[in-house]
């Protein structure tokens, strides 16, 4: 009875570690980088904080990359919804009234997204290199190549708010952070006990036969590309609070990081496959590396080409293990 | 007494633009019978399909079920009424697991959730019926299971939809032979819990074996519905393509010449090994052996795609590199690919371009195209072996799989090839077609050119082969004249076993 158990151990283990393999990458950064990078271990906390407000795009194009699409907008629509709460705020003075703003931006331009791949049926790739730039003229109408923020106290408002909030002094307690794993929690959830989540990884793994059993693809796809906006638009709001303003620069580079984060954590580029624990690896390994590097002062160029070379070594890790699949 | 009947189809019409697809199609199907449904590629089955499983709504006609009128019109709406069908292209989510793809677009749920318990628990219910290999759990990947088994998978899905008819389309076209015999025990069980299955297929023996009707519609029309036990194979093929044919196996006997492939010892660490055969001019040499034999392999190890890591391929005298097709091609090897779709042919590009690609070096100068010889080639072939398209630009997509099958032997007849390798070359494909086929391969013959033909299907090898070699678990077991040789013993040295009068070379 006691072998029989062990051997059950043994075989869930296993999985764990063939469906989550990025935990020793993890595992590995973290030992590196607390050991090896001074004041490492002084900067968990931000490590945490940052993996909560960079996290959300990375979260929504999870699930948009389940179902075997790809969205390349993330990072503008982060920034046009950082704008809309700085817009809303400056105009209606209420906080509420402004991160609801930023969320249902965030919805609506996930939802153009959307129906640019699922309605029209552009190619996902074309469709969000188009509409990421739709989302930058937006955001660059308002901060030219600088920034945009409220008018006087507001501007404080939207700092303490927010991201400014942490509870029992603790930034691994911050209001942000609570929120992101809220979030993950509650989607891995859904991706597991709902029929909508399942219907995700049916979309990736082979629309065909969703269709054929009933299931609305183009419907499913066209709501993961709304979630993602969604994350996005919380995102854009955790970022307007942080800075206190809407920033042009919000918007560079975010897909680059989100999609790294994905793949490095798991989300497999075909679709079909991965969880938020992918994810929140993912995303926890890029934070550590480019934290570690900044710590490292290495220039910013070199944490860009790092990025990439990473993005492109993990790409080829990525159509490596899934041809070692299909054969 | 006669069983039920379940579903009636009276006077169904569909119309495509531009092509009426089904004209006043009469079909019915009873309660716990098999109905084949037969025709040549085209004729309309898979349009009737569709109304069937509600995927098409039938611009005329009436659909009854029970004998009360429906008016289905997604496949929804058909799974609701108990009518399911398994594709031919296989609709498995491969990186989920088997209770997933048991229970696709129907999870049980509770408040809301999807209940995996009883999800799982029914799977293992549904498993233990279709008694499918113990070492499948529910939580098996699917991707991980054979095409066999997810055939299974499939019909499982129908039964958790309390599916009261299962719509076959060609279910054994990739099954192993042990496969299609589980298939078979599965489809007479379902039978006697009167679940009706309406079989497609272009095996006709396998019709003949598990039909208890048939019905055969031909250009969208009924030809004539029959029991099994009133009609016979060569009827059938006659009401199929509207005359009888007088032989379907056409074979004019050539001259043969000296050997002009020579293989030696051939070997491949783990799929095949010591391999060695030769093959004459004007010789049609057949490669018998089961699915996953190893046949394949061999041909493409011979013909350079794949490495070899010992033994000699000689065409012609010149010795052949592994791992260069190119070579191959240039000194005179042909190949026609087992899956024509994945590895023969571009389907998006026109035939023009598929027919003409190999050629292509050949018909340019200085790395430009001659259009004009080009197009004139490829209209040459078109007529020559009667490709049936409306020009040479139509997309390859867009032909039915018999024409498909000639393009890409189009392809490598107009490099006037000394050795043609055909693999499978008539999967799939309608019996028109097929003869068109077998008489293009003898008249090659005629022509001095060596013909390999890798099939599993015996009735093929033993009508267009001069010689057989079987093949088993990689090894070559014997080699038979065709003539005089029985279907028995050929089947057997297949299998492996020692058979007498074979010289296992």
């Amino acid at each position: 009875m006691e072998i029989k158990k062990s051997k059950v151990n043994a075989g869930s283990v296993k999985r764990f570690l063939l469906s989550y393999n990025s935990i020793v990458i993890f595992l590995l950064l973290l030992i590196f980088a607390t050991f090896f990078v001074g004041k490492f271990t002084k900067n968990y906390d931000t490590i945490v904080v940052e993996a909560s407000l960079y996290g959300f795009i990375a979260i929504g194009l999870a699930l948009v990359m389940i179902t075997g699409n790809i969205d390349l907008s993330v990072g503008f629509q982060l920034a046009a919804a950082s704008v809309i709460t700085v817009v809303v705020l400056d105009s209606t003075g209420s906080l509420p009234l402004a991160c609801a703003a930023a969320i249902l931006s965030g919805a609506l331009m996930g939802a153009i997204n959307g129906m640019a791949v699922t309605k029209l049926g552009i190619s996902p790739l074309i469709a969000t290199i188009a509409t990421n730039y739709i989302y930058k003229g937006f955001v660059y109408f308002f901060t030219k190549d600088g920034s945009f923020y409220p008018e006087g106290e507001l501007r404080n408002t939207l700092k303490e708010s927010i991201a400014g909030v942490e509870f029992f002094g603790s930034e691994f307690l911050a209001l942000t952070v609570i929120i992101f794993i809220a979030a993950l929690v509650i989607l891995f959830f859904v991706l597991r006990k709902t029929k909508f989540g399942v219907s995700l990884y049916i979309s990736g793994d082979n629309a065909e036969a969703g269709q054929l059993a009933g299931i609305n693809i183009s419907r499913v796809q066209f709501w993961a590309y709304v979630l993602c906006g969604i994350c996005c638009g919380i995102a854009g709001m955790f970022f307007a609070s942080k800075s206190g303003a809407a920033v042009y620069t919000q918007g560079e580079g975010r897909d680059v990081f989100a999609i790294s984060a994905c793949v490095i954590g798991g989300i497999k580029m075909a679709g079909g496959k991965g969880t938020m624990v992918n994810v929140l690896l993912g995303i926890l390994i890029m934070r550590i590396i480019s934290t570690g590097m900044n710590l490292m002062l290495i220039p910013a160029a070199w944490v860009d080409f790092v990025s990439g070379a990473m993005l492109v070594g993990v790409l080829i890790i990525d159509r490596f293990t899934t041809l070692k699949k299909e054969n | 007494m006669e069983a039920k009947t379940f579903i009636e189809l009276h006077g169904i019409t569909k119309v495509f633009p531009g092509v009426i697809a089904l004209s006043d199609v009469n079909f019915d199907i009873r309660e716990g019978e098999v109905h084949a449904l037969c025709g040549e590629n085209g004729a309309g089955k898979s349009t009737l399909i569709k109304v069937m499983t509600g995927a098409h709504k039938q611009d005329g006609g009436e659909y009854l079920i029970d004998g009360t009128s429906v008016d289905i019109s997604s496949t929804n709406e058909g799974i609701a009424l108990g009518v399911s069908c398994v594709y031919q292209e296989l609709s498995i989510a491969p990186q989920l697991d088997v209770a997933q793809n048991l229970f696709i677009g129907n999870l049980p749920t509770k408040g809301g959730l999807i209940d995996h318990k009883t999800l799982y628990a029914k799977t293992a219910e549904i498993l233990a019926e279709l008694e499918v290999d113990s070492s499948i759990t529910p939580k098996t990947i699917a991707g991980d299971l054979s095409v066999g088994q997810q055939q299974m998978i499939e019909i499982g899905r129908a039964l958790t939809r309390n599916a009261r008819c299962i719509i076959m389309d060609e279910p054994t076209s990739s099954l192993s032979e042990k496969e299609t015999d589980t298939l078979f025990k599965l489809i007479k069980k379902l039978q006697s819990k009167n679940i009706a299955i309406v079989y497609i297929s272009h095996k006709l023996d396998e019709v003949m074996y598990l039909a208890d009707r048939i019905t055969v519609i031909r250009d969208g029309q009924n030809i004539i519905t029959m029991n099994k036990e009133d009609t016979t194979q060569d009827e059938l093929i006659a009401h199929m393509i509207g005359r009888s044919l007088e032989n379907l196996y056409q074979k004019t006997p050539a001259q043969q010449g000296d050997a002009v492939l020579e293989v030696h010892n051939l070997s491949r660490e783990s799929v095949f090994s010591d391999i060695s055969f030769s093959v004459n001019k004007g010789e049609v040499l057949g490669f018998f052996g089961l699915v996953g034999a190893g046949r394949s392999e061999i041909m493409r190890a011979v013909f350079g795609v794949d490495k070899y890591n010992s033994g000699e391929v000689i065409l012609d005298g010149k010795k052949l590199k592994s791992g260069n097709p190119a070579l191959s091609i240039d000194s005179g090897m042909g190949f026609c690919t087992e899956d024509r779709k994945k590895e023969g042919l571009m389907l998006r590009l026109s035939i023009l371009l598929n027919m003409t690609l190999v050629k292509l070096p050949k018909i340019s100068s200085m790395g430009v195209i001659n259009r004009k010889t080009q197009a004139s080639l490829a209209s040459e072939y078109v007529n020559t072996i009667s490709i049936k398209t409306p020009s040479v630009n139509q997309l390859a997509g867009n032909l039915s799989g018999g024409n498909q099958q000639k393009v890409v032997l189009a392809k490598w007849l107009m490099t006037d090839p000394k050795v043609l390798i055909v693999d499978e070359p008539t999967r799939g494909i309608d019996v028109g077609s097929k003869s068109e086929i077998y008489g293009l391969i003898s008249e090659l013959a005629q022509q001095g050119v060596a013909v390999i033909v890798v099939s599993s299907e015996i009735e093929e090898i033993m009508g267009i082969c001069d010689r057989v070699i079987t093949i088993c678990e990689g090894k070559l077991t014997a080699s038979f004249p065709t003539k005089g040789t029985s279907t028995e013993t050929i089947l057997a040295a297949a299998l492996g076993k020692t058979v007498a009068g074979g010289d296992a070379q």
